[in-house]
């Protein structure tokens, strides 16, 4: 799927962009250890906006979750339009 | 001909360890997890466009390997004495006995591998290798050259290699991290299995151990506070947490 400008869009909010960043970075991350990372850059950033950021990253397909019976060890991962999108919109993995 | 299919065995090998080195570094993946069908789907655009480009140096580059080459016998011929270059010397022969009319097939092997270890010994090592460069500039520079090819047909583009490659290791990439993450989570699953036996008392010793005090309360009012089984809690706790520690514990 080609990343549209809609998703390019959504990735140059400062806060989507940060958990973005944050999953890209790491491949893969867990809910808890991705919450501790992004506050520690932005400490306004709380888990329910973190949450939120992650379904807008689900729902435009840039990246996956792995769920478990808690929320902290949900696991995200990038996936291929979330590789291409980050190429396009120049966030350095 | 020889040299061609050498060439192109070469660029095949060169493909299989840029794919992988690529996939790997860029995925942070185990080797195991970076084998998957995106990743044989990049490799073969890789063997497309490597072996195409191989083909092509040996094309442009093969004339100078061979006028090299000639050139370089006939400066051998003219520094060598006349005796060793052919045989019509006639001092030469006065004081030899006659010699056989036909050579034996002893004689012309002697001759040819003296022929070819005396060429050889004058020959640049660049020139001994010619399938080695046909392939080295074929996939090297493969880079520079096809991926910089954008076809463009009414104003769109139909043939953008680059994006094509870029597409496939995306692909590759993305495949071996859902990968890596899958084969993690199944481990932690499980040794969450495992611990999920254990008595509380025993968890709770291990969690103290891993994790430390604070982590324990943390676990038991996150599973108090949401009604959650405090065992899983602080199972998957472990498990995420701490699964070199407690991968080893047996139940």
């Amino acid at each position: 799927m080609a990343v549209d400008p809609i998703t390019l869009a959504l990735l140059a909010a400062p806060v989507v962009r940060l958990v973005f960043e944050r999953v890209l970075k790491n491949r893969s991350i867990r809910f808890g250890d991705l919450i501790k990372q992004v506050e520690q850059v932005d400490p306004n950033v709380d888990r329910r906006q973190a949450k939120a950021t992650l379904d807008q990253l689900q729902n435009a397909h840039l990246i996956k979750e792995k769920g478990s019976a808690l929320e902290d060890f949900n696991t995200y991962y990038v996936t291929a339009d979330g590789l291409e999108a980050s190429r396009k919109a120049g966030i350095r993995s | 001909m020889e040299d061609l299919v050498i060439a192109v065995a070469l660029a095949t090998v060169f493909s299989v360890l840029i794919c992988c080195i690529e996939v790997k570094s860029s995925s942070k993946a185990g080797f195991r997890e970076c084998l998957t069908g995106a990743a044989v789907l990049y490799l073969l655009v890789l063997l497309v466009g490597n072996v195409a480009t191989t083909l092509l140096a040996a094309a442009t580059t093969g004339e100078f390997f061979v006028d090299t080459a000639t050139s370089t016998s006939a400066n051998t011929a003219q520094i060598l004495p006349p005796a060793t270059v052919a045989g019509n010397d006639q001092s030469t022969e006065k004081s030899l006995p006659a010699a056989p009319t036909e050579p034996t097939s002893s004689d012309k092997k002697t001759l040819n591998s003296s022929k070819t270890s005396k060429s050889q010994a004058t020959e640049p090592l660049v020139l001994r290798f010619p399938w080695f460069w046909y392939a080295f500039l074929g996939v090297f520079g493969f880079e520079a050259l096809l991926q910089n090819i954008n076809v463009t047909f009414f104003g769109q583009g139909v043939l953008a290699i680059s994006d094509w490659i870029s597409k496939a290791r995306d692909g590759a990439v993305a495949a071996a991290i859902e990968s890596q993450t899958n084969t993690a989570d199944q481990g932690v699953q499980s040794v969450v299995k495992k611990l999920k036996g254990l008595p509380e008392a025993d968890l709770n010793a291990y969690v103290l151990n891993a994790l430390g005090k604070d982590r324990l309360s943390e676990l038991q009012a996150a599973a108090q506070a949401t009604g959650a089984d405090t065992c899983l809690t602080k199972a998957l706790a472990l498990a995420y947490e701490a699964y070199d520690k407690v991968a080893a514990i047996q139940t």
